[in-house]
């Protein structure tokens, strides 16, 4: 058993931030955040999903996972939060993706290059896909949102990773701020687990924390 | 108050203003005293009197009054009523009843407000809402009625340790710094154990009364002075002075003027204790050696450990003397004829020593035979001065209430008279007495002074440590050369099955209660009691009538007449507290509880003790006599002496004490994941100092729990995780009056080593065990340069010392590494052996393998050589558990270097079939009762060990000196980095094995045991940290489906019992609750 070496991370990150990419055109369609006009279909996983076509929107979504990806990367970023928020800047709902290291590396990746193997690779495909379509079917399981909503992206890093991150801000003009209280904590929230994969080459389980009252 | 300097000027304005008029209204009134200096008020609200009236009392009476509530600066705030967003605002603070203003200035003196406190800190009402802090174990099956926190092995004596009584003013003099203070929690632990009495006095005593006795005692005020002797059952002095203590104390004594003296006394013994945590960093750990009274309450463990002795040395030998039987047989030879008559099926044996302290104490005494007298570290004297700061009336009323009478009477009253007489009685407890001094009645755990006033005629004896000791043991080895059926209680009660030795030997029970007692009495000077009766409770109940010195038999046809009319509270396990729910419910005899379904109990007391207790009212035990236990948790404790002036004291003492769990962890060969963090603060507005000289006097006992990432039995990682958790709790820790460290969730060898013996008779050994010495023996020479070694690959991601891409030099350097894995080998699923080239396997050994296994090393040699590869990984995949990692054991050699390896995934030949037989035995069968089903299990994991060090020692070679004589150190890092198994109920990983077991678990068995109940949560526990919600999602739903559904209700309660649980889980880990649809 090994760690990943600093070249599988940045793959790692590539992937994990592909997928989140998707997953947050998803949420917002699926909890309609947005008009679904703004939306078209597309496949992704092998799977239809929803991506936005408001250029506005996916530049916005693009330049936070930019900065995301970094801190996957260096293992610094614990949870990936979309936060649903009604019209007083009031979570209703946060999806959390929870994101951490395999337990270990199994024997069948001592070497390093392995991990670039297409089953590995297929294998972590479908259990992305699992998660896509857990999103898609969420509605199910959570309340409705109340009308005018926005949303927002928190990362939860370990530890000071923010100020490595600065650096990156300042290239790409898109400041990161420090969460207001207000906009993290949540009113008696119900947790709804969606989805847990564990893969050879990361961890990570999404679920949804609902606001009791949401209106 | 934002706009800080208006504010602050206003406030300072109005403080003048109150200064200005203070004078003013005292000279109007005439009558003003200073009884509230140092009192600042708030008022709040509305109250009665009003806050005017308030405001002129305190100007009255030297105390000061705010307009405006500072947190800094206002010592109290009065109010009569809050609204509960009030209180949580004002969490935390002194919010007192205004009657406590007019009583003080009715009374002319400054009452205390513990009485007249709006509410706790802690939620519930102060007084009413108090309940014992045992309750927990109440509840329990045990039959012990407490459990003993702080366990430790048997200490032999080191060094002799003699038991004085330190006078407090020669601490003051200089000598403080030698003293060490000694748990008083671990006295009235002792004391439970000698007796079921009740830790205070019952009976509030009638000031007339007391007022005569303490008269006739002591009735100048000099003798008052004189016996100031502080209760200290210090454990070490290593001064001069100590084997002189009572000549000095009372030549100073005669010179001590008592408030100032006792105040410097004060602040200089809590820098004392404050200094010696500087100074010695092994002062826990040394007085956890000096305290004796901790060291008997350890000794239960350390009897039970030789008793365990005993059975395997009976093992190893094949048989052992039993003198004692020898003896019975004899006297069963003499009388021959009346003995065969009798038939038993079985029978229990309590024995018990009749007031096993008093009756050691005065065994060389014979002037105190038949005298009252009571073993105390009180030297006589029944008074002492009282300690400024200290307020034992208030911690009288307090236990009193708290034990006694749930009533609230009129405090003041109380208080006023209460305070003459009893301020200044001793009190050093009594950890037993003569059942001389019980007829005047004096109980076990009474302060010594309340117990001269009781009997003036009271002898005290000294503690003598060595001799309980001495007796003990004598006991334990007189009782062992009967049978060793023992389980040891304590270091004075024991329980026998005697079922077995009476068929053998052909003996009635009341004879062989006889010898033993006659047994014990010869050889020990000491008198013993004996219960019997067909199963522990009625041995127990047994007792209770054969005391004093006197033995009894229950036969089962009076066990009706017997048990009818007991009171419930004889029960073992009903305690105060649930005999007063019981009695609220109108239930006082054991007669009136059998009246009461089991519904009703189950709904009143939860599941299990209702149970328990349903049965017990019946006379029905099916508890064993357990020689073998296995520990639960490891703990240290202090509540003695705890005086913090410094955050950093604090944190030196947490790593001092848990550098002392560490010990005992190490001592135990015990590593624990669970962490807690116990401690004792001073309740809000309890005295600064208790009246108990170091005790802890009126706490709140608060508990936190941390789970660490793995099983640790480091000192420093304990330390840095209760560190943090004193921090998280955010206390002064000047309030700390007691703290513990104590862990949980334990694994080791200890278990393991038992599991493995009982699965080696079942299968292994027909397996292979039988053949290796064959193989062994044909095979020395070709043997001699096979090498074999393994290691334990951790599953964490942290690197580790012996991964498979080292190569591994020697042989006799890694095998120790071998014989330490089956100590934590529970987690491993899958084994990985790594097998020898073909070289350097003989032939006849393999040959001695079975067919399968056979089969697989030579397929592993194909491979191998097909690959060109030495790859000696032989990957033993378990059914049923296809995706499970996997790793244990490697066996590789050093003249080829490895690396690749190849995996069979044939089901291990009787592997396979053993586990399924196993499983489909012992998986939750309805039939058995006493052993969880889902625990036994785990025992697969065992079998698995057990197998995989066999494949090793086929593998190892015996002859060659190197490997089989040295056994070097084995090397830390294995034992520390246990990985982390993935989360499994009852060694099943996958969901649908799990559902599979959850459902004939909830169909098959009417009624769910607490230990699967609590297997159930622990799994989920595990998902919840292996952060696998969705499957903690998908079992919480399925079990609500299964056993809402089921037609017992006690299903839907097991069911709510395990969300409850989960849903804490969850919440301390996300901050939320799981939403159960």
């Amino acid at each position: 058993c090994r760690r990943l070496t600093e070249q599988e991370y940045s793959m790692v990150a590539d992937i994990l931030c592909e997928f989140l990419e998707v997953a947050i055109h998803l949420i917002l369609y699926v909890r309609e955040v947005y008009p679904s006009g703004i939306f078209q279909k597309r496949k992704k996983y092998n799977v239809p999903v929803q991506m936005s076509c408001h250029p506005e929107l996916n530049q916005y979504i693009q330049d936070t996972l930019h900065c995301v990806k970094p801190l996957i990367e260096k293992n610094d970023a614990e949870k990936v939060v979309v936060v649903i928020m009604d019209k007083e800047h009031h979570p209703v709902e946060r999806f959390v993706f929870e994101i951490s290291q395999p337990p270990l590396l199994s024997i069948r990746f001592s070497s390093p290059l392995l991990i670039r193997n297409d089953t590995l690779l297929s294998h972590v495909e479908q259990l992305l896909r699992a998660f896509i379509l857990k999103i898609s079917v969420c509605d199910a399981v959570l309340n409705n949102n109340p009308p005018g909503c926005s949303f927002t992206v928190l990362v939860h890093t370990r530890d000071a990773a923010t100020r490595n991150m600065e650096k990156v801000q300042v290239i790409k003009d898109f400041p990161w701020i420090v969460a207001d209280e207000q906009e993290v904590h949540m009113q008696e929230p119900r947790l709804i687990p969606l989805k847990t994969m564990t893969s050879d080459i990361v961890k990570m389980q999404l679920y949804v924390e609902e606001r009791t009252q949401k209106t | 108050m934002k706009g800080g300097g208006y504010m602050a000027a206003k406030v300072s304005k109005l403080d003048e203003q109150f200064k200005l008029d203070a004078p003013r209204e005292k000279h109007k009134e005439g009558a003003c005293s200073s009884i509230f200096s140092g009192v600042a008020i708030y008022v709040n609200g509305y109250t009665e009197p009003s806050a005017d009236e308030l405001r002129r009392l305190m100007m009255l009476h030297g105390g000061q009054f705010h307009v405006y509530y500072s947190r800094s600066k206002t010592t109290h705030i009065i109010a009569n009523n809050l609204p509960n967003s009030k209180i949580q605002e004002l969490k935390g603070e002194k919010v007192i009843r205004p009657e406590w203003i007019t009583d003080s200035i009715k009374a002319g003196r400054l009452l205390p407000y513990l009485q007249y406190m709006l509410y706790a800190k802690q939620k519930g009402l102060l007084f009413p809402g108090m309940t014992l802090r045992q309750t927990s174990e109440i509840a329990g099956p045990s039959h012990r009625p407490l459990q003993l926190n702080a366990r430790q092995k048997l200490h032999l004596p080191q060094r002799s340790i003699q038991a004085s009584v330190l006078n407090h003013e020669q601490s003051s003099s200089g000598c403080q710094n030698n003293s060490v203070p000694v748990s008083s929690h671990s006295l009235p632990q002792s004391v439970q154990h000698t007796s079921e009495s009740h830790l205070l006095p019952k009976q509030p005593q009638t000031p007339n009364q007391l007022d005569k006795i303490s008269n006739k005692t002591h009735p100048s005020p000099a003798s008052l002075s004189l016996s100031y002797s502080s209760v200290r059952l210090n454990g070490s002095h290593h001064n001069a002075f100590s084997s002189d203590a009572a000549s000095l104390s009372t030549t100073n004594t005669a010179a001590t003027p008592d408030p100032p003296a006792g105040n410097s006394s004060f602040s200089s013994s809590s820098k004392s204790s404050a200094q010696l945590l500087e100074q010695t960093g092994g002062l826990i750990s040394e007085f956890y050696s000096h305290s004796r009274l901790h060291q008997i309450s350890t000794w239960r463990t350390g009897f039970s450990e030789y008793v365990n002795e005993l059975h395997s040395k009976r093992k190893v030998a094949g048989g052992a003397c039993f003198a004692g039987k020898d003896r019975l047989r004899k006297l069963v030879a003499q009388r021959h004829v009346d003995s065969q008559a009798i038939n038993v099926k079985s029978c229990i044996l309590h024995v018990d020593m009749d007031c096993f302290f008093v009756s050691v104490g005065i065994r060389h005494r014979p002037e105190l035979k038949g005298k009252p007298v009571a073993v105390t570290s009180n030297r006589g004297q029944a008074r002492v001065p009282v300690r400024p700061g200290a307020n034992p009336q208030v911690e009288m009323q307090y236990y009193q209430r708290k034990y006694t009478n749930p009533q609230p009477e009129s405090p003041d009253s109380h208080a006023s008279r209460m305070h003459q007489e009893t301020a200044s009685l001793s009190m050093a407890e009594i950890a037993s007495c003569s059942y001389e001094a019980r007829q005047a009645g004096v109980r076990n755990g009474m302060f010594f002074g309340k117990a001269k006033q009781l009997c003036p005629m009271l002898q005290s004896v000294p503690y003598d440590f060595e001799a309980y000791k001495e007796v003990a043991l004598n006991m334990y080895e007189i009782l062992a050369g009967y049978t060793h059926d023992i389980e040891a209680l304590s270091c004075d009660e024991v329980l026998i099955d005697g079922s077995t030795l009476l068929a053998e030997v052909g003996v009635n029970p009341d004879d062989l209660a006889k010898a033993i007692r006659a047994d014990i009495r010869e050889k020990t000077g000491c008198c013993a009691s004996v219960g019997m009766g067909s199963n522990i409770l009625l041995a127990r109940l047994a007792t209770r009538k054969a005391k004093p010195n006197g033995q009894h038999f229950l036969k089962s046809e009076e066990v009706d007449d017997f048990i009818r009319d007991l009171p419930v509270t004889s029960l073992p396990g009903v305690g105060p507290v649930m005999g007063r729910k019981l009695a609220a419910m109108g239930v006082r005899s054991c007669g009136d509880l059998q009246q009461v379904s089991l519904s009703q109990l189950q709904k009143k007391f939860g599941p299990r003790t209702g149970q328990t207790l349903f049965r017990f009212c019946r006379g029905l035990d099916d508890r064993p006599v357990r020689y073998e236990k296995e520990r639960k948790s490891v703990s240290a404790e202090m509540n003695y002496n705890i005086r913090f002036t410094k955050v950093d004291e604090a944190e030196c003492f947490l790593t001092n004490l848990s550098m002392e769990v560490q010990k005992r962890l190490q001592e135990a060969g015990l590593r624990g994941r669970r962490v807690t963090l116990k401690v004792m603060v001073r309740k809000v507005g309890a005295p600064v100092e208790p009246a108990k000289y170091g005790g802890h006097g009126i706490c709140d006992n608060l508990a936190r729990t941390v789970m660490l990432a793995q099983s640790t039995d480091s000192g420093q990682l304990i330390a840095t995780a209760v560190i943090k958790l004193l921090h998280a709790m955010k206390l002064q820790v000047q309030d700390l009056r007691g703290v513990g460290i104590q862990v949980q969730l334990l694994e080791g060898n200890q278990s393991v080593r038992q599991d493995c013996n009982v699965l080696r008779k079942r299968s292994i050994k027909d397996l292979l065990l039988g053949q290796e010495p064959s193989a062994k023996s044909n095979n020395r020479d070709t043997h001699q340069e096979k090498t074999s070694s393994t290691t334990v690959p951790s599953a964490s991601s942290l690197p580790h010392p012996l991964s498979p891409a080292e190569p591994v030099p020697g042989t006799s350097k890694e095998q120790p590494a071998f014989r330490q894995t089956p100590k934590h080998s529970r987690s491993r699923l899958n084994l990985s052996i790594e097998v020898p080239s073909p070289s350097q396997v003989d032939r006849s050994v393999l040959e001695a393998l079975p067919a399968e296994l056979r089969e697989q090393v030579e397929q592993s040699w194909t491979k191998r050589d097909g690959k060109q590869n030495n790859c000696r990984t032989l990957l033993l995949q378990i059914p049923n558990q296809p995706d499970s990692p996997g790793i244990v054991l490697e066996l590789p050699n050093f003249s080829q270097p490895k690396n690749p390896l190849l995996q069979l995934k044939q089901p291990g030949v009787g592997l396979g079939r053993v586990k399924r037989r196993y499983k489909r035995k012992n998986a939750i069968s309805p039939v058995k009762k006493g052993a969880s089903p889902l625990k036994k299990l785990y025992g697969i994991w065992n079998l698995m060990n057990v197998f995989s060090s066999h494949m090793v020692s086929l593998f190892q070679t015996e002859t060659d000196p190197s490997t089989s004589s040295s056994h070097p150190d084995i090397p830390e890092s294995v034992t520390k980095l246990i990985a982390r198994p993935a989360p499994a109920l009852a060694g099943a990983c996958d969901l649908t094995d799990i559902k599979t077991l959850l459902r004939e678990w909830v169909t098959t068995i009417t009624e769910p045991m607490e230990e699967d109940i609590l297997q159930v949560v622990k799994y989920c526990t595990d998902l919840i940290e292996d952060k696998d919600l969705e499957r903690l999602d998908l079992i919480i739903k399925y079990m609500k489906r299964i056993m809402q559904q089921s037609v017992e209700s006690v299903w839907s309660m097991a069911f709510d019992f395990i969300l409850d649980n989960v849903q804490v889980v969850v919440q301390q880990a996300y901050g939320s609750t799981l939403k159960i649809a």
